[in-house]
């Protein structure tokens, strides 16, 4: 696995517990926490430029960091990985970007299948 | 020391195993319900649980009372995702050693599980602050003046300004029964006189002013 993984959290519980078992398969290289309430996370982010964004979708925190921001725009070939220590489930928010020049390209994109 | 984790979300579960045990704790077992963390407990013999509250099979209080009731000195702490004064409260009547919100950082959690070594509860000041509140409501409200139906009739009637004999005429009863009343009234509510009373028992809700 040689995914950039950042777990962006404020040090809770379950997502430091989630890092410190992610550090046992990913090279500490590759493995970076950003605490979402630093005034440099968003810097950090686009600097380390991740694969793969994991967060905890109850820390409003992080949440409210992913929303805001809009990650998905600014790094559009990102994963992000949203887990919920309330359910055992994984989100998986991904992005797409297409031209949007005419209503056409809406309405082809609304068209194609979701799972294709 | 030696623990037993006990939750139903593995992810969870796998990541404060691991936590707990880079930190130097000794994770004897781990189970996903409550009746697996009773039978861990009773075949491992743990020195603590954490448990989570809300489990399938038997619920982390369920889980707790048993576990309390045939090892009392191993140390249980709860974990739960909901800050819910009502559970806490039934956790700590239960016996619980500590209650945790997974919303804690992994530093604060891992300091109130060495505090617990040392005899300490397993809570955050925001938690104990809620306990003690909640205890000293109850005991507030065991201490409240306690009055007959009958005392409280002549309370009201006091309150509405009647004389002794006047209350007697009303209630049909001899000025020697009200006086006796009335003696009580004032012993139940550690007062001096008929004002005080009436004043005391508004304010404890007693009684509620006529409109």
């Amino acid at each position: 696995m040689d995914a950039s993984v950042v777990i962006l959290s404020s040090h809770s519980l379950f997502t430091d517990g989630i890092a410190n078992r992610l550090q046992q398969y990913l090279p500490q290289s590759q493995l970076q926490m950003v605490n979402p309430t630093a005034h440099t996370a968003l810097r950090e982010l686009i600097n380390t430029d991740p694969q793969i964004i994991i967060f905890d979708i109850t820390d409003t925190d992080a949440l409210q960091f992913c929303v805001s921001h809009n990650l998905l725009y600014d790094l559009p070939a990102v994963r992000l990985i949203a887990l919920n220590p309330r359910k055992e489930q994984i989100r998986i928010l991904t992005s797409e970007c297409h031209p949007a020049v005419e209503i056409e390209d809406l309405l082809a994109v609304i068209a194609r299948p979701l799972y294709a | 020391m030696r623990i037993l984790v006990a939750d139903d979300h593995s992810l969870f579960r796998d990541g404060i195993i691991s936590l707990l045990e880079a930190t130097g704790f000794d994770v004897i077992g781990n189970v996903g319900n409550g009746e697996d963390a009773v039978s861990e407990t009773l075949r491992l013999n743990p020195d603590l649980v954490l448990l989570d509250i809300s489990m399938p099979r038997l619920t982390g209080l369920e889980a707790l009372t048993q576990i309390k009731a045939t090892r009392p000195q191993t140390k249980v702490v709860m974990l739960t995702v909901a800050d819910d004064d009502e559970t806490l409260f039934r956790a700590v009547r239960a016996g619980a050693d500590g209650f945790l919100l997974k919303s804690l950082t992994s530093e604060e959690f891992l300091e109130l599980l060495e505090g617990l070594q040392r005899g300490e509860a397993a809570m955050t000041r925001q938690t104990t602050a809620k306990v003690l509140r909640g205890f000293s409501q109850i005991s507030a409200a065991a201490e409240k003046p306690t009055l007959s139906k009958r005392e409280i009739e002549l309370l009201l009637l006091i309150a509405d300004g009647l004389s002794n004999r006047a209350i007697a005429q009303r209630l049909v009863i001899s000025l020697n029964t009200v006086k006796y009343h009335v003696k009580n009234i004032l012993t139940k509510l550690d007062v001096q006189n008929r004002t005080e009373a009436v004043t005391k028992a508004l304010k404890e809700g007693l009684i509620s002013p006529s409109a």
